[in-house]
């Protein structure tokens, strides 16, 4: 029996505000009883299926303020995101669908470790502002990873890695893109039209809801009866 | 002897958005515990969405649609509102007029200020928790006197003078020159200098840390309902 509450996190890297509600949530693991599982999820396939458009397309005024209030939301949580000043393009002209495929594999291979590709992605993508597009990218993506990993090596004496050039020959197969889709497909079902969206059963399994946004940890905490600590900021990764 | 230190927080709304009842009424509770004075600035929403170029945020999509409806039960009980959503909420804000009742804050705040708040609330009680109109001047006048201000005529007069009317567009344009394009739209001026803008009703946590004061939660003890 589970002594634990399922947070599932539906994701993509190329929403900002996922990268925020991934922090925080997985934060909240050292205060809450929650288990989060990582589902990364095709934005893009998304919008296109339940006929919703970014919110970078609603209007100037709001593309305007998304730009500020991503960085004033992500400092609060001690998240040093950075929006560049092509912000529409960075989000509407960059595919990261091969990023998220890279985490799917990881899951397969690594599982221990998606979470921190996840993290070099998003970082990579909202701090560094780079594009996670080609395979150029995805290598050095890896690069950064493969050095963290050797630190991982030398403090933790950790169990065997998996050929990171096997990752990458994984995120090829119709299997992972399969589970993307199917990923994509499950978080539709749930009524999702953007992200993040997190969906969150209770240990005793008797009720699951559903949040949109990186706004409700307080209200996601009263679901499962727990307190709201703030940001935990002291407990950033930056 | 200083002037008022406190810092000055001016919040757009209107009764037609649903998440400005809810930051209203939060942002109001907090008065008990920050040092912050309080503007009502009723605008147009529609006359905002047109002139921005933005649409409802229920025409989205009716993914969208349907989790707002969710959401508006579950935060507004989360803040102590007993809000209502009805069956037919895309045709309830789509189809429903709220400029008059705009207007009538507006008069209140001429003629009687101590009663704007009061007036609002029963405006956006009437709307979001009895799902009833907001719209003739019988519905209006029920809303005076839920708000129990004596002489409901001097303001029912004054709704639809020019004056009024210049002010709400006035109150509208105002919100659009600071960035806004939708509701609630929340401006707060420090009282030392600097000042910041925020949209919707999940912001007080972020605004208690501009104005170096601590966020409580939604302090559900002090709900008036």
């Amino acid at each position: 029996m589970t002594r634990c509450h399922t947070v599932k996190l539906y994701y993509d890297i190329i929403s900002p505000y996922s990268f925020i509600g991934f922090e925080s949530l997985l934060r909240y693991r050292v205060v809450w009883p929650i288990d989060v599982v990582l589902k990364p999820i095709c934005l893009g396939g998304l919008f296109k299926d339940v006929g919703n458009k970014p919110p970078v397309k609603s209007c100037e005024a709001k593309a305007t303020y998304m730009a500020k209030e991503i960085e004033m939301i992500s400092r609060h949580f001690g998240v040093p995101m950075n929006v560049p000043k092509n912000f529409s393009e960075h989000v509407m002209g960059n595919s990261t669908i091969d990023a998220c495929r890279l985490i799917i594999a990881a899951q397969r291979l690594e599982p221990e470790k998606a979470e921190t590709v996840s993290r070099q992605l998003f970082s990579r993508f909202w701090i560094e502002n780079l594009p996670v597009k080609s395979e150029e990218d995805l290598k050095k993506v890896r690069f950064l990873l493969l050095d963290l990993l050797h630190l991982l090596v030398f403090i933790f004496p950790a169990s065997q890695m998996t050929n990171v050039k096997e990752m990458l020959e994984e995120m090829k197969k119709d299997d992972v893109k399969e589970e993307l889709r199917r990923n994509t497909k499950e978080v539709q079902e749930l009524g999702a039209f953007g992200m993040p969206w997190i969906s969150v059963t209770r240990m005793d399994g008797s009720a699951t809801e559903n949040y949109f946004g990186s706004d409700r940890l307080p209200i996601i905490g009263e679901f499962i009866g727990q307190s709201y600590h703030g940001p935990l900021r002291h407990l950033s990764l930056y | 002897w200083e002037m008022s230190r406190n810092h000055i927080i001016k919040l757009y709304y209107d009764i037609i958005s649903p998440y400005s009842f809810i930051g209203f009424e939060c942002l109001l509770r907090y008065r008990v515990v920050w040092p912050i004075d309080v503007v009502l600035k009723p605008i147009c929403l529609g006359g905002l969405f047109k002139d921005v170029g933005n649409t409802p945020p229920v025409k989205s999509c009716e993914a969208k649609a349907n989790y707002m409806a969710k959401e508006l039960q579950m935060i507004s009980r989360h803040f102590g509102i007993p809000m209502n959503v009805p069956k037919n909420f895309e045709s309830f804000v789509m189809t429903a007029n709220t400029v008059d009742a705009c207007r009538l804050i507006l008069a209140t705040q001429k003629l009687r200020p101590d009663k704007a708040e009061e007036v609002s609330r029963q405006l956006f009680d009437r709307f979001w928790i009895d799902n009833k109109e907001v719209k003739s001047d019988a519905d209006l006048r029920e809303c005076l006197k839920r708000a129990m201000v004596d002489k409901p005529d001097d303001l029912m007069d004054k709704i639809h003078t020019p004056e009024i009317k210049d002010q709400l567009k006035k109150n509208t344009k105002e919100a659009q020159d600071i960035g806004a394009f939708g509701l609630p739209w929340i401006q707060v001026n420090k009282a030392g200098g600097g000042s910041e803008v925020y949209f919707g009703s999940d912001r007080l946590p972020i605004i208690g840390e501009f104005i170096g004061q601590s966020y409580h939660g939604p302090l559900r003890h002090l709900s008036l309902f």
